[in-house]
């Protein structure tokens, strides 16, 4: 389990994150929503070590976030970036070899083969990741994030996936098939926290949802409680777009339904 | 495809698309070939007529094979200078790569982007004012203390262009090399009006080290540099997996457990050990930085486990057929090596700026 108190970060005098709690869970998807300039990559960014917040604290099971050597935090967690060009051509499999030799365990190049099979990519470990569209440039990130942790739990410890937007640049089939995989690693027991915009992929896929707003949070819970119509009305501005399907009362967002 | 000898392979070892390590295994042993052919030229070639034949005898049948002047001009003069020129090469090829994977950015050289100059600067400063004012530093590094300066002026030098060029993580083509114009520039006035200012002896010593060339190698200038770029080639399979995820990133080398600070820190030492050294001994040589990791990037990818060694190799050939070419060219008198060295770099360099601006780089 992965424990953040009062986490907050002021960058000259604003808040950006401000004083968020929350508990994220193995065996979840957990959804980090709000709108743009939230702080929802923020607070993802202090929740993997990337950034130090300016108070409060995270830790993984009982152990400070500091107190993590940066090869043993890399073991226990994974992170898919929001994307950005190479500098150098590496193949696909080469990059995706870098997450398996992160996780420590032997044999890389086959836990590499494998991720790329997980996100449909069998067969593009020769292709250099710069001629990729983006698309696949993201799938080949993910196939990296998971080749990091390939076993959702590891000497009865859950592993955890951090995805910043992992569907930004995925058409509608591959959206639901990187979710699927996800959600599959929580199944088995991991832990993934993902920052995403598209409220109906995370009334499906999340098991709890936290709603940022002006960087604090201001919602949290599964998506039936958490994406009412009041709170996507209230943090997005944007009022009567959740509809409900009748059989789960799953919700669901029709932007055409909107009255203001 | 699925023959007999195809099965045998795959089970020796499993063949994955995109490994290219059998291939970089394959060209590190072509460039150590390679820097041994080149060693022998290096060390066959020259005005006195002790060729390949008296080189022969010598390593066969030992010193008394061959007569005292051959012996002498192989001891002396030959050897002494394919150590120093095979130690250079391999020095600047492998900083060279190594500053490209810090700043990601391929057109990143120690030589064009003014450390060389600090490295020259600092290395000016002690031979003009090396005799009066630091008189007990001088007696206390003896030989070392030319070396030991210019690693001084390089380290300043890299860490002020860290500074300039990166922002957030990412570094700039345009800043870097404009910055690098700028410091280089900086370090050039300083190196100049310290020139302006010395008297007759200074300016003679001064004038022999600017000349640079590994004309005046011996055993001790080996020596005195063997520290520095010996930290370097120890170093490199400690840095060569931090660099690789440097690439993705600075974020996400940190996230697959690089301790990235330490590591920046290691290998702007290292780049200021190895650029500083070489210019403390043979004045700068540009381009091989370059040019060696690039061509070795198009044969075997960026990695940098196997392109480290293969550009350290590789580059000790390069300077040491240079020197050949610089002998050989107009013969009995030499050209400076960093002519020679210029005429095969900048086309090069040349065609990275115009792949830069095609390809995705483009920023």
């Amino acid at each position: 389990m992965i424990t953040a108190h009062s986490l907050t970060l002021a960058r000259s005098g604003r808040s950006i994150v401000d004083d968020v709690s929350l508990r994220l869970e193995p065996g979840r998807v957990s959804a980090i929503i709000g709108p743009n300039g939230a702080g929802k990559s923020t607070l993802l960014k202090m929740l993997t070590g990337e950034l130090a917040p300016s108070a409060g604290t995270v830790a993984y099971g009982d152990q400070p976030i500091g107190r993590w050597t940066p090869r043993a935090l890399a073991r226990r967690r994974a992170v898919l970036p929001q994307s950005a060009a190479l500098a150098f051509s590496f193949t696909v499999h080469e990059i995706v070899r870098m997450g398996a030799v992160a996780s420590g365990l032997p044999s890389a190049d086959g836990i590499a083969n494998d991720a790329l099979a997980r996100v449909g990519l069998s067969g593009f470990g020769g292709r250099l990741y710069q001629y990729l569209s983006g698309g696949e440039q993201q799938r080949v990130q993910f196939a990296r994030a998971l080749a990091q942790v390939p076993r959702p739990v590891r000497d009865g410890t859950p592993r955890f996936l951090f995805l910043d937007e992992p569907t930004s640049s995925l058409d509608l089939r591959h959206q639901i098939g990187v979710l699927d995989v996800a959600k599959r690693f929580a199944r088995d027991g991991g832990g993934v926290v993902a920052v995403l915009h598209d409220l109906n992929l995370v009334a499906e896929f999340a098991d709890t949802v936290f709603v940022l707003d002006g960087g604090r949070l201001v919602a949290a819970g599964p998506p039936v409680h958490a994406l009412s119509d009041g709170v996507v009305a209230d943090v997005y501005g944007v009022h009567g777009t959740v509809c409900r399907l009748p059989a789960a009362g799953m919700p669901f967002v029709l932007p055409q339904a909107r009255t203001s | 495809m699925t023959g007999p000898a195809a099965v045998g392979r795959d089970r020796a070892r499993p063949r994955f698309d995109g490994d290219r390590t059998g291939r970089a295994v394959l060209v590190l042993a072509l460039t150590a070939a390679l820097a041994i052919a080149a060693a022998a030229a290096s060390v066959s070639f020259g005005p006195t007529g002790v060729g390949v034949g008296d080189l022969a005898a010598y390593l066969t049948g030992g010193p008394e094979a061959v007569g005292a002047r051959e012996r002498l001009v192989l001891e002396a003069i030959r050897l002494p200078r394919a150590g120093l020129g095979a130690l250079v090469g391999a020095a600047l090829a492998v900083s060279g790569a190594m500053m490209q994977g810090l700043f990601r950015n391929p057109l990143a050289d120690p030589g064009l982007v003014g450390v060389s100059s600090g490295a020259a600067t600092a290395a000016v400063l002690v031979i003009v004012f090396g005799g009066a004012a630091l008189g007990p530093v001088v007696a206390l590094l003896g030989p070392q203390l030319l070396p030991v300066a210019a690693f001084g002026g390089a380290l300043l030098n890299t860490l002020l262009l860290y500074r300039l060029a990166t922002a957030n993580g990412r570094t700039s083509t345009v800043t870097l090399i404009l910055a690098g114009i700028a410091v280089g520039a900086l370090s050039g006035a300083i190196t100049g009006l310290v020139v302006f200012g010395a008297d007759d002896a200074a300016l003679r010593d001064f004038t022999f080290w600017s000349l640079g060339s590994l004309g005046g190698a011996t055993v001790p200038k080996i020596l005195a540099i063997l520290p520095f770029v010996g930290i370097v080639f120890l170093a490199m399979p400690f840095v060569a997996r931090g660099l690789d995820a440097l690439v993705l990133g600075e974020a996400e080398a940190q996230h697959m457990g690089i301790p990235v600070q330490r590591l920046k820190r290691v290998v702007i030492v290292c780049v200021a050990a190895a650029s500083g050294a070489t210019v403390a001994v043979t004045g700068a040589i540009g381009f091989v930085g370059i040019v060696v990791p690039h061509l070795l990037r198009l044969a075997i990818g960026p990695g940098h486990r196997f392109l480290l060694p293969a550009s350290a190799l590789a580059g000790a050939a390069l300077l040491l057929l240079a020197d050949v070419a610089a002998r050989l060219a107009v013969s009995p008198a030499e050209l400076p090596i960093g002519i020679v060295t210029a005429l095969l770099g900048a086309p090069v360099f040349l065609a990275i700026l115009i792949n830069h601006r095609r390809g995705p780089l483009g920023d």
